[in-house]
């Protein structure tokens, strides 16, 4: 294609980019005698203006002090001489260079050249690194994504410096066009599961993707399943570190969560943490999360169960307290721990999107003014007042909204199946949770699984220096993750 | 990643599904026919009678070496003929059934003793079919890890049981070998009614993924559920003596709840809890293998259909037995019958299976 009016090329490049969003268009004269007519074309709000001004307008209709002529080398002779930008592109396809210019590319265009010259002015106002809200951390990083995708890599590029690290790039979303990137270890990571992946990925078409929790539901493997199959995270060290395991990493422009696949249950119960306390002291935290689990999941049932059927069961002490504590209440035990529960959740999840001042009188009055008043009215009784309490407290002890969130909706068919069936319903509870668990699948891997090499990273960790392997249940391609590193006592 | 050896099971998986399948709830109450037999000597007669599974296993090898691609019922149906073979096999699934009866009627008066008194028989039965049945439909790489998981609580129970020593007394077990040896043989003989169902390896062979390691594995598992019944019967007579064990039903549950923590009354809601979860275990695991048969029996009808085809027959057989004495007086009448029929229809196989051998040297096992 033969460009040979400046303003043919323009208008197409217009239309292109969309008749209705605004091109900055700035025209130059390059070189003496005769100059050579050009337009340098940009996006406001997406590239560095000063860059524009210093690297491309400066030296182009200034320093130039020779006669330019239009030719088939004139664009390449210009970026290679006058144009001091790294990032240069040689195009001919005005969709390609309609693209460029949306994601903060600058394009010059020459009178009676075919090419375009594309340049990396990339800009615009984005979010600097903070700390991650959602996964605060007391001896880790301070570093948490943010929403410019560059910006992500880039930390995950100095985090892993390996030269097996792979990027593949997409672009999701037929009106968003949302730049989406696929990161693993070459050499670690088995190449059916990105194979799969990178499937499912190109199989997406939809109107737009605007946080990695859509690209997520498009992929994953069970829709209707309560348990989430990716894990999310905020931290460049968490996400490295599960790379290193042979884990995908996918992250999208516009969204500080990156998303790890595929994802092990037990994982869901790790935090980063728990690598850099000590051994005896990251197990403890970690044996403290297992009792919370099972606080979350069994405690209200429990103490139904307790209540309601099998009152010989609760210690001789404690008979009296409680028997005391529910006299006068009108509901049925199954109701009162109901309510209790709903009224957490409804306190919870108010003070979830509140600014950080109101939450707190949210949580004053929710917490201390409603339940006592619940307990002067006879609606709910001290203990289960209590029983719910620490069922609350123990789901903040889980790390991950997302797993957090499905234990705590968990308890509500086991507080049912316990009203129903007492410990018999518990345990009706349990098998289906076992025989659910062990038949799903994240990514074609088994949820949940067992491989004795395993052990030394599931429900306790055992000392670094003993993890030579990477965990077994997420196929690689190469095992060995550490020689010995230290000599064994 | 190899797609297929994903699915096959391995040596782990296969050691504890052959527990699993046959170490359940029966534990609660093998001590009591065993010591109404030998009395304090029962805990040998646990020993001999483990010469069962031993024999199934060492048998069944010989299948298993000959056919390592075929299951028992192809290889019946190879040598005997579908019309006989199928009709052996249709047996073998009808003893495989009868277990998975027998496990749920127990659970039943299992739980409504100690945990559901409120809850109607049919209730009980039918929920733990349908929990079976889902089970069951997820296909054996799922019960192979259920049955790992749930080996860990049999391992607990189990080591929670060692507390009774300090309270048990050595004069229950003597005089030593003062019950007399026909005495012992015949509770040998009790006992090996508990340790059927070995039989399931010759149902799964072919999905292991190692196949130089399966008869290894099932002698280790042969071993381990023969500590386990032998340490039950023992600790059982220790604690509670030989006359007093043979009067309860579940003579097994006094020694586990022999725990004592401080301000827990009872451990016996922890205990129902597992007991249900492993009773789950032993009946799917053993309903996988009726369903693999009829499978077998039936190639069109998918095995995921033949869990619920054959869901009727565990809703309403478990719901005939009037009471649990009812129960253990017809299964005393039947086991003897399951067992010699499997012994039977394995030892046939294995001859047969040897003297091809002889005939076809290098035979192709493909069927």
């Amino acid at each position: 294609m033969e460009f040979e009016n400046l303003d043919t090329v323009l208008q197409s490049l217009a239309k292109a980019v969309g008749d209705h969003l605004p091109l900055k268009v700035k025209r130059i004269q390059i070189g003496q005698v005769v100059p050579l007519q050009a337009a340098v074309i940009y996006m406001d709000g997406l590239v560095k203006n000063d860059v524009i001004s210093r690297d491309i307008l400066a030296p182009l209709m200034l320093h130039v002090k020779e006669q330019v002529m239009p030719g088939e080398n004139t664009a390449t002779y210009l970026s290679d001489r006058y144009i001091a930008i790294s990032g240069t592109l040689l195009k001919h396809d005005i969709e390609k260079t309609a693209d460029g210019l949306k994601a903060g590319k600058s394009a010059v265009l020459l009178e009676g050249s075919a090419e375009i010259i594309l340049l990396d002015t990339e800009g615009g106002e984005f979010r600097s690194i903070t700390e991650p809200l959602s996964e605060t951390s007391l001896r880790g990083s301070r570093e948490g994504f943010v929403e410019n995708l560059d910006t992500n890599l880039a930390m995950l590029k100095r985090e892993i410096k390996d030269s097996a690290l792979a990027i593949e790039h997409f672009t999701l979303g037929r009106r968003s066009r949302t730049d989406l990137a696929l990161v693993y270890i070459s050499n670690i990571v088995d190449p059916d599961i990105v194979n799969s992946v990178r499937e499912k990925i190109n199989a997406i078409d939809v109107d737009s993707v605007m946080g990695t929790g859509t690209v997520e539901q498009y992929i994953e493997d069970s829709t209707y399943t309560i348990f989430p199959q990716v894990i999310y995270s905020e931290r460049p060290d968490r996400v490295a570190s599960r790379l290193l395991e042979g884990k995908i990493a996918v992250l999208l422009q516009g969204t500080p969560f990156a998303f790890t696949i595929p994802a092990l249950f037990v994982e869901f119960f790790h935090t980063i943490e728990d690598y850099y306390e000590r051994t005896v002291t990251a197990n403890a935290i970690r044996l403290l999360r297992l009792l919370s689990l099972f606080f979350v999941t069994s405690l209200p049932s429990i103490y139904l169960t307790f209540i309601k059927y099998n009152a010989e069961l609760i210690p001789i002490d404690f008979v009296v307290p409680i028997v005391q504590s529910r006299t006068g209440i009108p509901l049925t035990p199954f109701l009162e721990i109901l309510v209790v529960e709903i009224l957490v959740e409804i306190l919870r999840e108010g003070g979830l999107r509140l600014p950080s001042k109101i939450a707190q009188t949210i949580s004053i009055v929710g917490g201390i003014i409603i339940s006592d008043a619940a307990v002067q009215a006879k609606v709910v009784s001290p203990s289960t007042l209590l029983i719910v309490g620490i069922t609350t407290i123990s789901s903040f002890v889980i790390p991950g909204q997302e797993m957090s969130f499905t234990i705590r909706i968990l308890r509500f068919p086991m507080l049912v199946l316990s009203n129903m069936m007492g410990i018999f319903g518990i345990a009706t509870g349990y098998i289906l949770l076992m025989v659910h668990l062990l038949s799903l699948r994240s990514f074609g891997v088994p949820y949940l699984t067992f491989y004795r090499g395993d052990l030394k990273d599931t429900l306790f960790r055992a000392p670094l220096w003993q993890m030579n392997r990477r965990p077994e249940a997420v196929p690689n391609e190469n095992a060995v993750r550490q020689k010995k590193t230290k000599k064994q006592p | 990643m190899d797609k297929r050896k994903n699915e096959l099971l391995t040596t782990n998986e296969l050691l504890f599904t052959l527990i699993g399948c046959i170490i359940g709830a029966g534990i609660l109450s093998l001590p009591n026919s065993i010591v109404a037999e030998a009395k304090q000597d029962g805990w040998i007669s646990t020993v001999i009678g483990s010469l069962y599974p031993l024999y199934v296993v060492m048998v069944g090898s010989i299948i298993i070496k000959r056919y390592p691609d075929q299951n028992i019922m192809e290889v019946s149906k190879q040598c005997l003929g579908k019309v006989f073979g199928g009709f052996l096999n249709l047996m073998f699934l009808a003893q495989f059934l009868v277990y998975v009866v027998g496990v749920i009627g127990a659970a039943n008066s299992i739980l409504r003793v100690y945990a559901v008194w409120f809850m109607p028989r049919y209730k009980i039965t039918l929920v733990l079919v349908m929990l079976i049945v889902y089970g069951c439909m997820q296909g054996l790489k799922v019960i192979a890890k259920i049955n790992i998981l749930m080996f860990f609580f049999i391992a607990l129970i189990t080591l929670s049981s060692t507390m009774s020593i300090r309270y048990g007394s050595i004069l229950n077990l003597r005089p030593f070998l003062g019950a007399g040896l026909d005495k012992i043989i015949k509770g040998s003989i009790e006992s090996a009614f508990s340790y059927g169902n070995m039989e399931l390896l010759l149902v799964i062979y072919p999905y292991i993924n190692n196949r130089k390691a399966i008869i290894r594995t099932a002698l280790y598992a042969t071993a381990i559920i023969t500590f386990i019944y032998t340490w039950t019967v023992f600790a059982t007579t220790l604690y509670l003596g030989p006359d007093i064990v043979p009067q309860s039903l579940w003579p097994f549950f006094f020694v586990s709840e022999s725990v004592k923590i401080p301000a827990i009354t009872s451990f016996r809601f922890v205990y129902m809890a597992f007991w249900t979860l492993i009773i789950f275990k032993t009946a799917t695991t053993q309903y996988y293998a009726s369903t693999a048969v009829f499978n077998n029996l039936f190639n069109r009808i998918d095995r995921k259909y033949a869990c619920l085809l054959l869901a009727p027959l565990i809703l309403f057989i478990p719901l005939l037995f009037e009471n649990e004495v009812a129960r253990r007086d017809l299964f005393s009448k039947l086991m003897p019958w399951v067992t010699l029929f499997n012994l039977f229809y394995i030892t046939l196989l294995a001859v047969l299976a040897a003297i091809k051998r002889k005939t076809a040297p290098g035979g192709t096992t493909k069927g």
